[in-house]
């Protein structure tokens, strides 16, 4: 992930790094950062497709009452990335993704 | 099921304030907060893992600091990421604790739920892109990120000013500030800001700063639209009058990434309502609020309101709200009974002052509905469902009389927010279309989407 984020940000002052699994990737964040966070970071700014007219959503409100930063994490779905802390190991995954057992379709 | 003397809802400054005050007497107390870390949106702080506190020297973050060591130097007890979905008989709360299922009694319960951004429905205001000030704030400060390249912020009020400073600060490229308000008549406010001489001073300081990073601060101008193909690509602002009617042919156009939109805020009250508080439109705010009495006691007479969830009135109002309802909750449970001079007098005599203050404030940056002009046949008025304008005038030419109607007729507020980013808009549109007064949506639990789980037997809800 780029330091240069927050260009004013001493090098090494995020602490320890991480590795989990963002959309099947490996990826690597810092200790503590939310999902929403590490998104940003990346410039991945689409979080989610809205599920009626296919439009790209992202980080709205930014603490946890939009819901509009929906992620699946570790197969769980819709957890707000704005209020969620990665954790090492854990499978995150951005988009639309149905219930497995979702017959609509 | 767990029964504590003193619940507090929210670890924002009024939320930390009132458990303090309550702990100090002896009270049991149990804080409940959906982040990770107390603090709530103004007091928040970094990850703990993060070796360096950037911010160290500001003004929020040795408040902040402050508050949270005298909270930890009490026995108060934090259940953190933790939702209140429901409260049941006033008393029992239902909750979800980091994915398991919990239910409290309280004897005593005190709401600092604090406020989210009130939200101005605008073409374009879901791309990926347009967030609201507070959230890149947060994401500024709690997380060292800056989500975008070129800020563009429009809105009203002190937010966009501090959140400018905040946005330099961190390197980030800030083309303008579009306030919808207007300088006139606010001359006669000055004598009550001077009242508060350090907040006007620091008022004074955020405009030096704008200034000195030669961020165009334009007054009565507000945002149109936004375009973009998959993410916010340029911003359309006008200049409005003073009832933030856009004027045609003022249209000004902005190359910019991000939009930041604060049009002030709407207190959280559905907690309140749950509880069977009796709630009041408030004109001033534009925003329904728990009656209370001075105490900040509701009209339920074991359940207290302080903070932003109470009104608007910024963290120190919020600090001393949540002073006297941590102090009157412990008198209602037995505490204080000795003393001399009431233990929260100095906070009844500091809120006389800082309301006055808050007036002016309320008065410069009041939002006015001239901007729902803005609206579109074919914008999003609920993003959660995405039900546009042209829905909502089909249903109210069909003949809907109150905005739970609407609701039931074309699905807007029933998505996963719940309402919070429609009902301002819908009740307002409603009201213009009939003549009718504002409403709300009827507060039902689960006030925020739970998983299907948490009304089983299983006790792990995932």
């Amino acid at each position: 992930m780029p330091d240069d984020i927050h260009p004013r940000i001493p090098k090494g002052a995020r602490g320890p790094k991480i590795q989990f699994e963002l959309d099947g990737m490996p990826a690597v964040a810092y200790k503590g950062e939310t999902i929403a966070a590490v998104l940003l970071a990346a410039g991945r700014r689409t979080f989610r497709i809205s599920p009626k007219e296919k439009q790209p959503r992202g980080l709205y409100c930014g603490m946890g009452v939009c819901f509009e930063c929906l992620v699946t994490v570790n197969d769980v779905l819709n957890v707000r990335a704005c209020m969620t802390p990665v954790e090492a190991g854990m499978k995150v995954e951005t988009g639309v993704k149905r219930p497995k057992e979702s017959v609509t379709e | 099921m767990k029964r504590v003397e003193v619940v507090v809802v929210g670890a924002g400054p009024a939320g930390l304030s009132a458990a303090v005050a309550a702990a100090e007497a002896g009270a049991e107390v149990l804080v409940i907060d959906e982040y990770p870390q107390p603090g709530g949106q103004i007091y928040c702080q970094t990850p703990e893992t993060f070796l360096s506190k950037f911010d160290e020297r500001s003004y929020d973050f040795v408040h902040g600091k402050k508050l949270l060591q005298q909270v930890r130097s009490l026995p108060i007890t934090f259940m953190t990421e933790t939702t209140v979905w429901g409260i049941f008989d006033g008393r029992l709360l239902a909750v979800i604790s980091k994915n398991k299922k919990k239910e409290l009694w309280a004897e005593t319960l005190i709401l600092a739920t604090g406020a989210y951004e009130r939200p101005v429905p605008f073409p374009g205001w879901t791309l990926p892109g347009v967030m609201t000030a507070g959230g890149v704030q947060r994401m500024l400060k709690t997380q060292w990120v800056l989500p975008g390249k070129t800020f563009l912020l429009v809105g009203t009020g002190p937010l966009q000013l501090v959140l400018a400073n905040q946005l330099v600060a961190a390197g980030a490229k800030v083309l303008g500030i579009a306030d919808a308000s207007s300088w006139h008549h606010s001359w006669r406010y000055l004598p009550m800001m001077l009242n508060e001489s350090r907040m006007f001073i620091q008022g004074i300081g955020y405009l030096w700063g704008i200034r000195k990073a030669r961020i165009p601060l334009l007054k009565s101008h507000a945002i149109i639209r936004v375009e973009g193909g998959n993410q916010v690509e340029r911003a359309v602002t006008a200049d409005v009058d003073d009832n933030w009617h856009p004027i045609p042919n003022t249209e000004r156009t902005w190359d910019v990434d991000t939009v930041c939109v604060n049009y002030g805020f709407i207190s959280l009250v559905e907690l309140a309502a749950l509880a069977g508080c009796r709630l009041r439109y408030e004109p001033k705010w534009g925003s329904w609020v728990p009656e209370c009495d001075q105490n900040m006691k509701t009209t339920v007479s074991h359940v207290y309101v302080a903070g932003d969830g109470a009104g608007l009135g910024g963290a120190f109002v919020a600090a001393h709200e949540g002073r006297i309802a941590g102090v009157n909750a412990a008198m209602e449970l037995g505490y204080y009974t000795n003393y001399r001079t009431h233990p929260a007098q100095p906070s009844y005599q500091r809120l006389k002052r800082l309301r006055r203050f808050r007036t002016a404030l309320d008065a410069l940056w009041q939002f006015k509905d001239g901007l729902y002009d803005v609206i579109r046949e074919d914008t999003i008025i609920c993003r959660c469902e995405e039900i546009r304008y042209s829905d909502i005038k089909e249903a109210i030419a069909a003949g809907a009389e109150h905005v739970n109607q609407i609701k039931a007729w074309t699905r807007s507020g029933m998505g996963f927010c719940q309402g919070h980013f429609c009902e301002v808009t819908i009740a307002h549109l409603l009201a213009a279309a009939t003549g009718r007064k504002l409403e709300k949506y009827t507060v039902r639990p689960p006030v925020k989407p739970l998983p299907v789980e948490a009304l089983t037997d299983k006790d792990d809800v995932a």
